[in-house]
């Protein structure tokens, strides 16, 4: 597949209009990702009437690299605000703004750079070479794999609860509770609506997460000495590039998290909400003497940010050799192929060679180029948390609100998003875990529907239907690792009572 | 909506605070930079920009045909035409607002209602208050017939009549991807199981076509229903292939597929549908103008042939002929009755 003739199509990336478009897609994806509310799909939306009247090659460019770009851009205001823009990077907030508070935000970024950039370069070349052959992979998960990579994501919720298992497992519970609103694909009933229009198609993920996180935020920002900011710091560093050091700490977090990323990218629709969290919650499984998660552990942060953009090439692959959109951003993508006239599916490959490869390649370019107008982006933002609280705390709502407005134009959406934000800012102060009810609200949907799409095709006999099919299998054997790994004693966290060392690395 | 502007600014904006609040973030924004460039002619009506509704949200399959349409239809009316998205509540979040449009202050604003979504206005669980008079509907846009297709390879089914004989044998044991109940796919199955005796199937419910496609190519199901804009390409790519057509007349697109009521004699006819609607009670003059503008965007060649290509079938009517399509697409949930059907 790896040619001459592959590597040709490199060239057509960059011509004039194309490098210009790959410009415009990533600025405008970083920057509409980083606001809270506003979200890859819609920055990519918003381009498609401009996108239509170019050439496909350039159009398609300008949307993977606003794709690329936006779900990066979701990273900047987890990390410096816990204001995730995005639902990919939600897992970011948590050590990353841990990070920022201890004064580290300038490092948390640079980590996170790396990690993305390399992340979507290796997940784009995945793409370029290896495309057709896994996306036979992504036929082969059906309803029960469905429901049991749910299962598997939410075994998260364990790890994410930070020593209140009890309590984590509450708001995951609650977050599966609150998934279940709105109207029942299978009997079109409408669940707990209670006639309230906006309830009949349940609670979107975005206000959820902008309330859960950014508003909250915004919220306990709001409460303190209005003149302190939230680093502590009065200057920001300089050093925006990675130290070899430092990458090396974090190796094995990044090369876990990029191929988490990776292989659940493949997986249609499922993959990118739910890599981030088992890259997340793998890392705390693995967590040594010394580690600091939820403290602000470095490694943590690496598994998050490499897999929410090792997600974004393999994402593509079901899209382009398949037709089959895994999400949003995918559908538009898919959209804007068809109005150049090209038919998704391997024809694509044989028949139009020059514009899908360039299109890879654009993928892959845009994301080193997203590297370099990222870490300038992100210093600027990073004075943000040298703004005193309050300031910074009614900025946050401000955002919230607006972000969570011009999405969808509806009002309702605004009181779901300030309710969540209320109840995010309780959780929080209680040690329950708003990543719980996130992971519930997120996966819920996911689980019901796989469970009872796997009732339907497995004709009434489920268990003996998943062990007959080897992934399921595959992904049962990961569920028991993964809580054995979560529950079992660590014999150095009974000794834990005295002071852990904060790690010895890396001072700005 | 709130009664403190002044009347003028709010029928130039037609949303008033709904207007100030969007045009704060960034979306109305970098909407308005795609269509103000292409305004062609200065005219008295429409005095301003139009904003054309979308009632789901940005990237969807509805989305996506509006902002397509919206510059053709901006150089046809002279002033800018903005995509809005009102999603919430399946499309009625929108809907209910459209209703209650008012004809001199909401006449800067075009809906588009999507069938036989709307519908879902016949469910009595739903409490709606709203009939299909609520809305003035003044054209059709696209009108897109269902059909079903099998996994292409798939022996078993060669023809409709080959798959209706197998399931009525199997009863219950084929499996169909179909969008949720109350859908235009769950429709056509929901008529075939009440008016074919014997034919009995279980469904696997998706709320986008994605999932249904992985299921059916990917064997976890025996079929799927669909439509034809979307599916073509798949049977291009010979990963599908058509059984039957929910259609009165065979599909341009598929001549060599029969309809449901060919095999079977049973007249079941069920699409996806575009139409777009006006506040109730707007002046004829301005509606006229609408309307004309409407049919001559959908008449640009570039704009046929850049739909040609989305594979979105267009199908401009209006008048009696739009209200009878209406009816019937009315009639035939109201036979079907989806409510009343045990899961």
């Amino acid at each position: 597949m790896f040619g001459e003739d592959t590597l040709m199509y490199l060239a057509n990336v960059v011509s004039p209009e194309n490098f210009t478009a790959m410009i415009l897609g990533v600025v405008i994806g970083l920057v509409i990702g980083a606001i809270p509310g506003l979200s890859p799909p819609m920055a990519i939306a918003l381009l498609i009437p401009v996108s239509f009247n170019m050439p496909a090659d350039t159009a398609l460019i300008l949307l993977v690299s606003c794709f690329a770009a936006g779900i990066y851009g979701g990273s900047f205001s987890a990390i410096l605000l816990r204001a995730p823009g995005t639902s990919a990077s939600a897992a970011s907030s948590i050590e990353g703004f841990e990070m920022t508070k201890r004064g580290r935000a300038i490092q948390a970024i640079r980590i996170s750079t790396f990690a993305s950039v390399v992340g979507g370069l290796i997940s784009g070349f995945v793409l370029l070479l290896l495309a057709p052959p896994l996306a036979t992979v992504s036929l082969m998960f059906g309803p029960s794999e469905y429901f049991l990579v749910a299962i598997l994501g939410l075994t998260a919720i364990a790890s994410v609860a930070f020593g209140s298992v009890l309590k984590g497992l509450l708001s995951g519970l609650l977050g599966l509770f609150l998934s279940t609103f709105g109207i029942d694909a299978y009997s079109g009933f409408p669940r707990y609506t209670f006639d309230i229009i906006s309830f009949e198609s349940g609670f979107s993920i975005l206000p959820a997460i902008v309330g859960l996180f950014a508003f909250a935020q915004g919220l306990e920002l709001s409460e303190g000495e209005a003149k302190s900011n939230i680093s502590g710091e009065k200057t920001l560093s300089w050093n925006i590039w990675p130290r070899p050091s430092e990458i090396f700490h974090v190796r094995w977090s990044l090369i876990r998290g990029w191929g988490t990323g990776l292989v659940m990218g493949i997986i249609p629709a499922a993959g990118g909400s739910i890599a981030q969290w088992v890259a997340y919650a793998w890392e705390i499984r693995r967590a040594k003497p010394g580690d600091q998660f939820g403290k602000g552990e470095v490694k943590g942060l690496a598994a998050t940010e490499g897999s929410n953009n090792g997600v974004t090439g393999t994402s593509l692959i079901p899209m382009f050799v398949l037709g089959i959109p895994g999400g949003i951003s995918a559908a538009v993508i898919l959209g804007a192929l068809m109005i150049h006239g090209l038919q998704p599916g391997m024809r694509l490959f044989t028949n139009k060679p020059e514009v899908i490869y360039t299109i890879m390649w654009g993928f892959i370019v845009a994301n080193v180029l997203m590297g370099f107008i990222a870490v300038f982006l992100a210093r600027t933002m990073a004075y943000l948390t040298l703004f005193p609280r309050g300031i910074l705390g009614p900025l946050i709502i401000i955002f919230s609100v607006i972000g969570t407005y011009a999405g969808t134009n509806n009002v309702d959406d605004v009181w779901i998003m300030m309710g969540f934000g209320v109840l995010g800012y309780f959780m929080v102060k209680h040690n329950y875990s708003p990543a719980g009810v996130l992971l519930g609200l997120i996966l819920g949907p996911i689980a019901e529907n796989g469970l009872r799409d796997t009732l339907v095709v497995s004709h009434g006999s489920p268990i003996t239907f998943m062990l007959t099919r080897p992934i399921s299998v595959a992904i049962i054997v990961l569920i028991i690792a993964a809580l054995y790994f979560s529950f079992r004693p660590k014999p150095w966290e009974e000794s834990e009572t005295d002071e852990v060392k904060e790690p010895a690395r890396i001072d700005d | 909506m709130s009664k403190t502007k002044s009347t003028t600014t709010k029928r130039q904006t037609g949303f008033g605070r709904r207007q100030f609040l969007a045009g704060a973030g960034a979306v109305a924004g970098a909407a308005t930079f795609t269509t103000a460039g292409k305004v062609a002619r200065a005219q008295s009506f429409p005095s301003g920009p139009v904003q054309l509704v979308v009632p789901f949200g940005t990237g969807g399959g509805s989305d996506r045909t509006m902002r397509l349409f919206a510059p053709f239809l901006s150089k046809e009316l002279g002033v800018p035409v903005n995509v809005i998205n009102i999603s919430g509540g399946g499309g009625w979040k929108a809907w209910a607002e459209m209703a209650k449009w008012d004809p001199e202050e909401n006449d800067h604003i075009i809906g588009s209602i999507n069938l036989p979504h709307v519908l879902s206005l016949l469910d009595p669980r739903m409490k709606r208050t709203e009939t299909l008079e609520s809305f003035n509907f003044i054209a059709w846009h696209s009108l897109d017939p269902c059909i079903w297709a099998v996994r292409e390879g798939d022996e078993r089914f060669q023809t409709l009549r080959a798959f209706i004989d197998h399931v009525k044998a199997n009863p219950n044991q084929i499996v169909m991807s179909t969008t949720a109940v109350g859908s235009d796919d769950h429709m056509g199955i929901a008529f075939a199981e009440k008016f074919v005796d014997g034919f009995r199937v279980k469904k696997v419910y998706a709320n986008s076509d994605g999932k249904k496609i992985q299921e059916v190519i990917g064997g976890h199901t025996d079929a799927v229903a669909g439509n034809v804009g979307y599916y073509v390409p798949y049977m291009l790519d010979r990963k599908m292939r058509a059984i039957c057509v929910l259609s009165a007349d065979r599909s341009p697109n598929l001549p060599t597929v029969p309809t449901f009521e060919e095999v079977t004699g049973k007249r079941n006819i069920s699409f996806a549908g575009r139409t777009f609607v006006l506040a109730n009670g707007i002046a004829q003059n301005k509606q006229d103008i609408y309307l004309n503008a409407i049919k001559a965007a959908m008449n640009n060649p570039e704009y046929i042939m850049k739909e040609n290509a989305n594979r979105n079938p267009l199908a401009f009517k209006e008048g009696d002929e739009l209200w009878k399509a209406l009816r019937e697409a009315e009639e035939l949930v109201k036979s079907v009755k989806f409510w009343e059907l045990e899961q």
